[in-house]
């Protein structure tokens, strides 16, 4: 009998003998006397190599290798096999839980931002930035907030070598936009701002707004008030009211304050809404000539609306967070629940 | 704003309950903070933005619900009789514009008691304490018509002139609080003959101030420049309520009503006997405010129709003088108790606020647009997807920093960091140059309240000062050469330590397709360090972190500019794959990143994975040695690899692996 014949019959008694094992040991056996130790088949296999010639010996070699590689494949899949039915076999738990690697979790702030850019984004606003640094007539005198004015004290600023300051609101984005964009505009600025406010329960130094801005011929105020709501209702809920109460902005004329329906208690008056079934949610308005005028852009010609919104507010609401200071915090047991 | 409903319905036919006016006043954009119940009075409190002025005041609020469509009722009375020698009191103005008006008049015997009962009620209601009834008198006509009034005592004043100037350099004034003040060279003051007995506008002098002895009074009603008096009460720290009205301006035609109103009233309720006429400085009075409003232009901007004589009602009833009216525009002259009103903007916000926004429509008919791609946001979001798909919590943590802290861990740059005045002018913090102490902070925290400490992570700016002609780009919309340098930086901590820190590393830079590898602590990309790993040792001692936790930062612009999102597919193979593990002895200083490195330049193109499984050190082994145990993945695009063939490369990479780096086999 030739090393090719003598090489098929191991393989076909293997596979018979393996088959034929119905336990681990018997297994093991069978897997020891074909491949372990001096005495096993194989080593007898690889000893008759001896006799050959070395044309014959090479060709040998590598079948006797390509078998062992096989029987050992063999061995290994069954060994898994056997553990998978070990472990079906055990008595059934079906309480016992599930097992996967842990998920972390996206900033609850950020969750909200990203909701906030969405849906502006498919309402066709581009998302800008602009630098946290910035300098006074950024973030004032092009928005019509002159210095040394009482309008000003809704905006108390941390400075850094005036006349660069930390911005105290998203608006700056406005002004940058429109010196560098032509109109038609529509975009959102998200960012971080600061203001020297002590922190309690609901300020912070450090906070999140995103700002709005609709610039063209035709832009108006009832359109202003359609893009809003169309938010609202994306944000929280189609059938969520808007309201619109006049007020003041410096950058903005005629100016509104813009209240939802308390998505909490339905309008009808809870703690979350001081009982009045409305929610404060973000400032608006259409843009004032003078910030055209600051940034070259003829007010004759262009209208434009604006908003801007707190994003900790909002995240504070939908998710009934008591304190903002929880947001920086970042105790593990109140991000994971997000 | 405290406003008694009583004291309201002294200037407004109202009948209505307090809710129902502050329902009314809150459409029309006055702020309503609250209202509270006193008796049987209500006192609602109001939030006046910083346009409205007018507002600050009874009959301020009460005009604005005339205009609301309850019935006005006639102006307080005023008569006295003037008695006595006309005031030897001149007046003399050295800036006229910071004091456009000036009014000095002289009331004598005055008997300095307390006011009546319906005054002080009144006061109390509107939150101010009651003192004497010359400043109750003051304070009433104040809040009646939102002109401040001050009373100096006649007696106490040094010569006969009163100078309105600005402080000169090294005076003082000890104010009716007690306290010395040193005054600047910008603020207003209002001197005697001697020097300034009061800050124009912010606060009275101790010395001249009324008291029980007071008989004979100095009433002042003036104009101020509102910037200066801001500036000065900033600056002393000083807030009055005529400071705060003076801030916002008042109106020139009330200096002199509200003069006359207080010589009544202490006439009426003190005796006073008022010297004839009195004492003025004035420059000319301000100009019509002259405003044509294009009909047009109101439903350009509003989106909504309002007919011509609506319109034209509205602003009549504002109390404009119309002057020229047609089919196109309305020329008129704004209402001097309404400065804010300007410009033709202005006027439109009046017609829409009263209009009610409510009834303005709801226009969708913004125009379809596809929103411009972000490159940048999208990197970022895939980043945050990395990280947290792979058990990282994304944290929130101040960009302030201690002024006195050493940087804690090594960041990249070297710049200068960017101190920040706290509004006291003092510097007393920076802004973060790196995001990796407070990252272990937030470790540190969650450690003390023995929770489960995870992979934590941020996307955030840090800064730094550049020096001056610097430049550098940005990729936001633009700069103005500014001189500080904020960007962007991604920043880990991983708790359990390097490995698990630079496989997070690895994960992102495999996810954005950036051929990245680290060396040591810096993380490499195209020969340029683009983020720095490691265990910072100090920082972790300083702060009190216990977990061995390593840090990584990486700047996210580096990261955006190189990456590619987009992902094309190779032609994948359905063969099976065969897996090989090998384990070999090494010395300790062989490098797991050279044994990878041996195997890939050894093996064919058909291994595809060759994953280090298990580091394992043992005496067996011998002294300073290893066993590293990897599995290599063998894969072909076209057909089933025989076992031979993958053992072959097998027994080519362990002798590779055997004569470069001394691996033996494992016995
Ligand atoms: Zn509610």
């Amino acid at each position: 009998m030739d090393l090719s014949t003598k090489i098929e019959e191991t393989r076909k008694r293997f596979a018979q003998e393996l088959s034929a094992a119905s336990t681990q040991e018997e297994r093991d056996r069978v897997k020891n006397r074909y491949l372990s130790g001096p005495k096993c088949v194989l080593r007898g296999l690889f000893g008759e190599l001896g006799r050959l010639s070395p044309a014959q010996k090479a060709d040998g070699g590598r079948a006797l290798n390509a078998l062992k590689g096989e029987l050992e494949e063999a061995c290994r899949a069954l060994a898994q096999q056997d553990r998978r039915e070990k472990e079906h076999k055990l008595p059934p738990d079906p309480s016992l839980p599930g097992r996967l690697p842990p998920l972390g979790r996206r900033h609850p702030v950020t969750q909200t931002m990203d909701d906030v850019i969405e849906v502006f984004a498919r309402l066709g606003f581009d998302v800008v930035h602009g630098p946290e640094i910035e300098n006074e007539r950024n973030n004032f005198q092009a928005l019509n907030i002159p210095l040394d004015h009482p309008s000003r004290d809704a905006f108390d600023t941390f400075y850094l070598e005036p006349p660069w300051l930390l911005r105290s609101h998203t608006s700056p984005v406005q002004v940058r936009t429109m010196l560098r964009r032509k109109p038609p505009i529509r975009v959102i600025a998200p960012g971080k701002v600061f203001r020297p406010d002590k922190a309690d329960a609901s300020h912070l130094p450090m906070f999140h707004q995103v700002e709005g801005l609709a610039v063209g011929e035709g832009v108006t105020f009832a359109q202003l008030k359609g893009v809003l709501l169309l938010f609202a209702e994306s944000m929280f809920g189609v059938g969520t009211q808007v309201r619109f109460r006049p007020s003041f902005f410096p950058f903005t004329e005629p100016s509104a304050e813009v209240d939802i329906s308390c998505f909490i208690c339905g309008a009808k008056g809870c703690s979350a809404c001081k009982g009045s079934g409305w929610m404060e949610i973000l400032g608006a308005g259409m843009v004032h000539p003078h910030v055209f005028e600051a940034v070259g852009l003829d007010p004759g010609r262009f209208t434009g609306f604006a908003f801007g919104m707190g994003i900790e507010r909002i995240c504070m609401l939908r998710h009934g967070v008591a304190d903002i200071r929880y947001f920086l915090e970042n105790h593990l047991r109140f991000l994971e629940q997000f | 704003m405290k406003v008694p409903l009583s004291w309201l319905k002294a200037y407004v036919d109202l009948r209505e309950d307090a809710a129902s006016v502050a329902r009314a006043l809150v459409a029309a954009g006055v702020g309503v903070e609250g209202v509270a119940g006193i008796g049987n009075d209500a006192v609602l409190d109001l939030e006046v933005t910083a346009n409205r002025a007018d507002l600050l005041s009874m009959r301020g609020v009460a005009r604005e619900l005339s205009l609301l469509g309850r019935p006005s009722l006639p102006d307080p009375a005023i008569s006295f009789q003037e008695s006595g020698e006309a005031a030897a009191v001149s007046v003399r103005v050295e800036d006229p514009g910071f004091c456009p008006r000036y009014i000095g008049r002289v009331l004598r015997d005055v008997r300095v008691g307390p006011s009546p009962v319906w005054m002080r009620e009144r006061l109390e209601r509107a939150g101010l304490r009651p003192i004497n009834v010359v400043a109750d008198v003051t304070n009433f006509v104040m809040l009646e018509c939102g002109q401040p009034l001050h009373a100096f005592d006649l007696s106490k004043w040094r010569g006969s002139e009163v100078v309105v100037r600005r402080a000169r350099a090294e005076e003082r004034i000890v104010a009716i609080d007690g306290k010395e003040y040193p005054l600047g060279p910008g603020d207003g003051v209002i001197a005697d003959g001697a020097g300034p007995v009061a800050v124009a506008g912010v606060m009275g002098g101790r010395d001249s101030e009324i008291s029980e002895a007071t008989r004979d009074v100095l009433l002042e009603s003036a104009q101020f420049d509102p910037v200066s008096v801001r500036r000065a009460s900033r600056r002393l720290g000083l807030k009055s309520e005529s400071s705060y009205r003076f801030e916002r301006g008042v109106e020139w035609s009330t200096v002199e009503w509200a003069s006359r109103r207080a010589a009544h009233l202490l006439a009426e309720l003190a005796g006073a006997k008022p010297a004839p006429g009195a004492s003025e400085a004035r420059v000319s009075a301000p100009e019509p405010r002259w405003i044509t409003m294009r009909f047009r232009h109101v439903v350009r901007l509003l989106g909504m129709e309002i007919p011509p004589s609506r319109m034209y009602e509205i602003l009549e009833k504002l109390g404009c003088r119309i002057e020229k009216a047609d089919a196109d525009a309305i020329t008129l002259i704004a209402p001097p108790a309404r400065r804010d009103l300007k410009g033709e903007i202005d006027l439109v916000e009046e017609i829409a606020r009263i209009t009610g926004y409510d009834l303005i429509p709801v226009d969708l008919g913004l125009g379809l647009k596809v929103a411009a791609d972000a490159p940048r946001d999208r990197v970022m979001r895939e980043i945050r997807s990395v990280l947290v798909t792979s058990g990282a919590f994304e944290v929130l943590t101040s960009s302030f920093e201690e002024a006195h802290a050493q940087p804690l861990t090594k960041t990249w740059s070297q710049a200068p960091l960017v101190p920040l005045r706290n509004p006291e002018g003092h510097v007393d913090r920076t802004l973060r140059s790196s995001l990796a102490p407070s990252l272990l902070r937030v470790l540190r925290t969650n450690e003390g309240s023995k929770v489960a400490l995870r992979p934590i992570f941020e996307i955030a700016k840090v800064y730094r000062s550049v020096a001056p002609g610097v430049a550098h780009s940005d990729p936001d919309l633009g700069r103005d050469r500014s001189p500080f340098d904020e960007r962007w930086v991604v920043g880990m901590a991983v708790p359990s330590g390097y490995a698990d820190a630079r496989a997070l590393v690895e994960r992102i830079l495999n996810r954005l397709q950036i051929p990245g590898h680290i060396q040591g602590a810096s993380i490499q990309v195209e020969g340029r360090a683009i983020g720095v790993l490691s265990i910072p040792e100090r920082a972790l001692q300083e702060l009190g972190v216990l977990a061995p936790a390593a840090v990584a930062e990486l700047d996210f612009d580096a990261l955006a500019a190189r990456a590619a999102l987009t992902r094309k597919v190779r032609p994948h193979s359905t063969h099976p794959a065969v897996v090989r593990d090998v384990s070999m002895t090494f010395a300790e200083d062989v490098p797991w990143e050279d044994v990878r490195a041996c195997i890939a330049q050894t093996a064919s193109s058909l291994l595809v994975v060759a994953e280090l499984f298990d580091v394992f050190r043992d005496r067996k082994l011998g002294d300073r040695k290893k066993s590293l145990a990897f599995s290599l993945t063998f894969l072909a695009a076209d057909r089933t690899l025989s076992g031979a063939e993958v053992d072959a490369i097998v027994a080519d990479i362990r002798r590779a692996l055997q004569e470069r780096l001394g691996g033996e086999e494992r016995r």
